[in-house]
């Protein structure tokens, strides 16, 4: 910076003169103190008005969002699981009686699973029974 | 007039004051850079009842973005084209003329009544022309003619080259010559 009017592009004394002269006045007649105030306040109260990040509407958008997608994921695997238990409950709901020896023995494999064989036990009225007592009751009735 | 160097290291201590959360530091620069920015505006062509809501705008402005003030140049010479950019936006608002009213804030105090009214004739007709310049050159001669800010750093806060705001100085000259005579 320079107050410098000598230097080559300042040359033109009047005219940086002038323009320097320009706003003096008004410059001089204003109350820093009061603006100093004013900038203050009005920074302070803008910060009041600048919400916490979690508290903006746009991260409130993104959180309900994505609460949304996790509790619909959620839905459907439970779904999911439920449809794959129902699939193997099936032949037990329908009664054992009605199912012929082939298909008695495609159930035989899903015995020896212990999930499986709690529903189909759960499912059949056979709670007491070991998946070995299951096995020989399933062989009594195809033969 | 500008700060002299050693109160430029103190705008950076200000700053990092101020942004620590520090009120008085915000205060000092108001009171050390306000009438700077005032005249700035005034010679830009803010309206005197306009220049303290003006001057309150630019700080804020400044304060909101002071975070990605790096110390390119000189904190006065960036806090006045904030001013500038302040300006503009108010002016498209109020979409009214610039042109200053003489007896508000352009005439210089003192003299016979005489002189005053030369002075004030020929500051008007300065007032106008420089309204009547492109913008860029109309900042560039302002903080330079006007506020003593050097090219370099009149270039980085405006985002130019210094030989190109030497260029806008010139031609700013040459146009308010020709219009004054």
């Amino acid at each position: 910076m320079t107050d410098d009017i000598g230097n080559e592009d300042l040359q033109d004394g009047e005219l940086v003169a002038a323009v320097r002269r320009l706003g003096v006045g008004a410059a001089e007649r204003l109350d820093l103190d009061r603006t100093a105030r004013g900038v203050v306040e009005r920074w302070r109260e803008e910060r009041a008005r600048v919400r916490p990040f979690y508290a903006r509407p746009a991260f409130l958008r993104i959180a309900a969002a994505l609460i949304l997608v996790a509790a619909g994921i959620a839905t459907w695997r439970a779904g999911t699981d439920r449809a794959e238990a129902v699939a193997v409950v099936v032949p037990t709901d329908a009664g054992l009686e009605g199912l012929s020896a082939d298909q008695l023995q495609a159930l035989l494999p899903a015995v020896d699973e212990p999930a499986a064989a709690e529903n189909m036990a759960y499912d059949a009225g056979l709670e007491g029974l070991s998946p070995d007592e299951l096995r020989s009751v399933l062989t009594s009735m195809g033969s | 007039m500008p700060p002299p160097q050693s109160d430029a290291a103190t705008d950076a201590d200000l700053i990092a004051r101020w942004q620590g959360g520090d009120e008085g530091a915000a205060t000092a620069l108001v009171t050390r850079h306000g009438r700077a920015l005032a005249r700035f505006l005034a010679a830009s062509g803010a309206f005197e009842s306009d220049l303290d809501d003006l001057v309150q705008d630019t700080f804020l402005r400044a304060f909101r973005s002071v975070a990605g003030f790096r110390g390119q140049c000189q904190f006065r010479t960036w806090l006045l084209t904030i001013g500038g950019n302040v300006l503009k936006d108010a002016g498209r608002r109020a979409a009214r003329t610039k042109v200053v009213p003489l007896d508000e804030g352009l005439q210089a105090a003192g003299g016979t009544p005489h002189d005053d009214a030369v002075a004030a004739e020929s500051e008007g007709r300065l007032a106008r022309a420089l309204q009547d310049l492109p913008r860029l050159q109309r900042e560039v001669f302002l903080l330079r003619a006007q506020q003593g800010m050097e090219y370099d750093d009149i270039a980085s806060a405006l985002g130019t080259t210094p030989g190109a705001a030497r260029v806008h100085y010139h031609h700013a000259v040459k146009r308010l010559k020709e219009q004054l005579q």
